[in-house]
């Protein structure tokens, strides 16, 4: 496959070219696919630098006058920004080179945790995620959580945690050492709800966006008599609930979340449960101080929706 | 199906898997085509393309190449759109209820959380390799990003031209399933 020069394709993608050349241009790569994949891949690249703070001003000012011209592109963008953040964890208006290393071990840990991995790729990487982790800890000790592991904790571990999931946020040596039970709260970072463009930026360092993540467990309140609590931070733009399921003979599930007074917040319908656990993200202004209530249905066989679980948790700024 | 349609899949190819696919991927250049153009609608405007392409070869016209015939296409497409925008910004001139332009919507971060929800989701559903291909991708620097990814391509024994358009692939994957779970949501 003939690589085209980049720099042609930067021109095309950013209208730098002459109605002719441009026409012929596009003859090419909508008649070679190959080209056309090489577009695209400049195209990535180049969004992931915009959505990185990669940019130098003029660039930054060219690509959002010139790309983000259309609804379909600014979403592409957003969408990049999200996905990058996703895998990454490191939040996009991080200032170059200072991407909180802890928060992308998180990110790793957190994402490698959700799939249907086969044991053996399940065991390799979790060698690989205490290598990791090790390493992390000798060079970025002490760095804070941001979600928060309620009191008694360890006396109300539910047994259905299985030991190998990895949103514990408990260490490597202490699952070693003593096996203290696993918190039900994991941090990870997601990416901001910045919208495409971005404000041009002055390199300053942001704090990153935290969006906590909290375990639930059936069977309400944790034995100190203390609901979960979620902790979130001012600039969290969303919360991550992961409702552990009693039993999984339901092919989808509804969730209803809601306060203290019984107004709902946020409805969740199909539903899939992966790991024994069903997730649900609600927006972080949906949620003020205070006691929430999760109320799973699940529809079984014949169809028919069931009551599965309630889960309370509580809300503190 | 439609006699049109069936004839454009025929000249694409014999084999009825191979010419659909081909009219996927066709489809996809040439709806970028109109995106790069800065078309807002750039899919109904492949859509057209298509008929037009289709009536064409329906009607007993021989195609040698389909690629270039719908590029020309495209290009009529695109000055006719151009022309009906023009027509239409003179019309909502003299309309003061014209659309303002801005994207309102009260349910903003509802959806971003739907959509992380999704992307998520979608993530967890890669293989395995292909998740530590793009964290490993994506664990980089402004400094170290070439370096780096020339070395993960060189590990893979692929360029880095390849490596590139595979990981395009595998985001267009995951926002392709992150859409549909949005919609089914």
């Amino acid at each position: 496959m003939e690589v085209e020069n980049e720099e042609i394709i930067r021109r095309f993608l950013l209208g730098k070219m002459s109605q002719e050349e441009r026409f012929e241009f596009e003859e090419r790569f909508v008649a070679e696919a190959d080209l056309y994949d090489q577009i695209t891949a400049v195209e990535d690249e180049l969004i992931e630098k915009y959505v990185r703070g990669w940019m130098l001003p003029e660039e930054r000012a060219e690509f959002e006058t010139v790309f983000l011209m259309t609804k379909k592109r600014r979403d592409r963008v957003e969408f990049a920004r999200t996905f990058i953040n996703q895998v990454t964890g490191i939040v996009s208006d991080t200032v170059e080179g200072n991407a909180p290393k802890r928060a992308y071990f998180a990110a790793i840990r957190h994402w490698l945790s959700i799939p249907k991995v086969a044991l053996a790729g399940g065991m390799a990487i979790l060698v690989a995620i205490v290598g990791v982790w090790l390493f992390s800890r000798l060079f970025a000790p002490n760095q804070p959580e941001v979600a928060f592991q309620p009191d008694n904790g360890a006396e109300s571990t539910p047994a259905t945690m299985k030991p190998t999931e990895p949103v514990i946020s408990a260490s490597p040596a202490n699952t070693i050492k003593t096996p203290e039970p696993p918190a039900n709260v994991e941090t990870k970072q997601v990416p901001t709800a910045t919208k495409t463009p971005a404000p041009t930026p002055t390199p300053a360092i942001e704090q990153p966006v935290r969006n906590p993540v909290l375990a639930l467990f059936a069977g309400n309140l944790r034995s100190g008599g203390s609901n979960s609590v979620l902790r979130l931070s001012s600039n969290a733009k969303a919360a991550t609930f992961l409702l552990n399921l009693p039993t999984t003979d339901h092919s989808t599930y509804a969730a209803i979340v809601t306060d203290a007074d019984g107004n709902t917040i946020a409805q969740f319908n199909k539903l899939k449960a992966s790991k024994g656990r069903v997730r649900i993200v609600v927006g972080a202004n949906q949620l003020k101080q205070g006691d929430y209530m999760i109320r799973l249905d699940g529809s079984n066989v014949s169809g028919e929706r069931e009551s599965v679980a309630d889960f309370q948790f509580r809300v503190m700024q | 199906m439609d006699k049109g349609f069936d004839a454009l899949l025929e000249t694409l190819d014999t084999d009825r898997d191979r010419a659909a696919n081909m009219y996927l991927r066709l489809r996809e250049r040439i709806e970028r085509f109109f995106e790069w153009r800065n078309c807002e609608d750039a899919e109904e405007l492949a859509d057209i393309v298509f008929d037009r392409t289709a009536k064409k070869i329906a009607d007993g016209e021989a195609i040698k190449s389909v690629e270039a015939y719908c590029v020309s296409v495209a290009k009529f497409v695109l000055l006719e759109d151009r022309r009906n925008a023009f027509r239409k910004e003179e019309l909502d001139e003299n309309c003061s209820n014209a659309d303002s332009g801005i994207e309102l919507n009260p349910d903003a971060e509802d959806l971003a959380a739907l959509q992380l929800q999704c992307l998520d989701s979608c993530l967890g559903e890669l293989e395995m390799d292909d998740r530590v291909l793009l964290v490993g991708y994506f664990d980089t620097d402004q400094q170290t990003m070439i370096s780096k990814r020339k070395r993960l391509a060189a590990s893979l024994g692929i360029t880095l031209n390849s490596l590139r358009i595979r990981v395009h692939r595998l985001k267009s994957k995951v926002g392709i399933c992150t859409k549909k779970c949005c919609e089914d949501a």
